[in-house]
């Protein structure tokens, strides 16, 4: 029984520093993307140089997303005055939401993008020099890939972006953040396949044995 | 008077119990401790055709429900296994022991103990069973202790 157990306890410490070791560029670019100083260096800007305040978006000329159809808004208020992100990120009241948390931005960057209706969409893109900027415009392209729903990737441990509605109809985005609780509940369900997995291979090498001539069974 | 006899190589999986000439099933454990002192310890425990487990006295209780099977071993196949038969009315003084059909003589003791705590099959039921992790899934013991003629004693293994 205890020799049982430790080897259960085996794998699935074994199971924990196999997710850890993917994990652990997350992990430390996760500390790396908020908070602390400001221009620290080494972050990502997401291209380009850093020329001002503001920046234009140049939209590549073929996209390889697709876009909806007819969507009533694009991400961030068009025409409705309650508009519905195509993103789903989560809507904030105000910037302080999240600057209060993760600090001043490094970068803000002002750029349009027509929505569903043909109408240019101002949004303001704050960058903070992390893995989070990466997805941010992931998610604002419109079309993410399909590993990123899934825990084989990074993404699948950052929340969705953060957005901010202003008054003037602009859209301030914010980068995606980091989910501890979305790591501990993936490793407990790794952990607990795993454990499953395991318990049924070695009950069934168990049961194994042909008893079909014995008196026991 | 009851004939009890087990027939193994000394695998589990390759035993067969017979109950006064047949074979019976769904043996979960037997306990024999008989010695010249009088010890008389002959205990079945089974699963019955209802499902439940008994534990009776071999040679004194009535074996209630037991499963009574057919015949797993032809004659080829028992000659590569050892017939162990005990035949008594529950009084070491009317217990004579049988090694393949041979009476034998001298017994100080004899010591079996078989029990099998492996689990019945895969399922989830058995998965989560605590039974199966116990550290002596299979128990497989069985000896006699012989006194030679020179006063000494001597265990020999039955299978």
């Amino acid at each position: 029984m205890k020799k049982t157990n430790a080897s259960m306890m085996g794998w699935f410490f074994t199971m924990l520093t196999v997710c850890s070791l993917i994990l652990l560029p997350a992990l430390a670019d996760a500390k790396g993307s908020f908070g602390g100083s400001r221009g620290g260096g080494g972050g990502r800007s997401f291209g380009g140089s850093r020329g001002g305040s503001s920046r234009s978006y140049s939209r590549p000329s073929s996209p390889s997303y697709s876009r909806p159809s007819s969507p009533s808004t694009s991400f961030g208020r068009s025409s409705s005055p309650t508009p519905r992100s195509s993103f789903r990120g989560n809507r904030l009241n105000s910037s302080s939401d999240y600057t209060r948390s993760y600090g001043i931005p490094r970068q803000s960057t002002r750029m349009a993008l027509p929505n569903g209706t043909g109408a240019n969409q101002n949004y303001v893109v704050h960058n903070y020099g992390g893995r989070g900027d990466g997805f941010m415009m992931g998610y604002m392209m419109g079309s993410i890939p399909f590993m990123w729903h899934t825990p084989f990737h990074p993404a699948y441990y950052y929340s969705r972006p953060s957005y901010v509605t202003m008054p003037d109809g602009s859209v301030e985005v914010y980068p995606p953040t980091f989910s501890y609780s979305t790591l501990i509940f993936t490793l407990l369900v790794g952990g607990l396949i795993v454990y499953i997995i395991v318990r049924i291979i070695r009950s069934r090498s168990r049961a194994g044995t042909d008893y079909s001539n014995s008196s026991f069974s | 008077m009851k004939s009890f006899s087990i027939e193994s190589n000394g695998r589990l999986e390759n035993t067969a119990i017979y109950l006064n000439g047949e074979q019976i099933g769904g043996v979960k454990e037997i306990f024999l401790n008989l010695d010249e002192d009088g010890a008389f310890d002959a205990i079945l425990r089974y699963e019955g055709t209802d499902k439940s487990i008994y534990t009776k006295q071999i040679f004194t209780d009535y074996m209630e429900n037991i499963k009574v099977r057919p015949p797993a071993y032809s004659e080829e196949e028992a000659e590569n296994l050892q017939l162990l038969t005990i035949e008594s009315d529950g009084d070491i003084e009317d217990t004579v022991v049988l090694r393949n059909e041979e009476p034998l003589d001298g017994i100080v003791s004899l010591f079996v103990h078989l029990k099998n705590n492996a689990a019945k099959d895969g399922g989830i039921k058995a998965m989560f069973s605590r039974a199966p992790a116990s550290t002596e899934p299979i128990v497989f013991q069985a000896d006699i202790t012989f006194r030679n003629s020179d006063g000494s004693t001597e265990v020999e293994g039955v299978f």
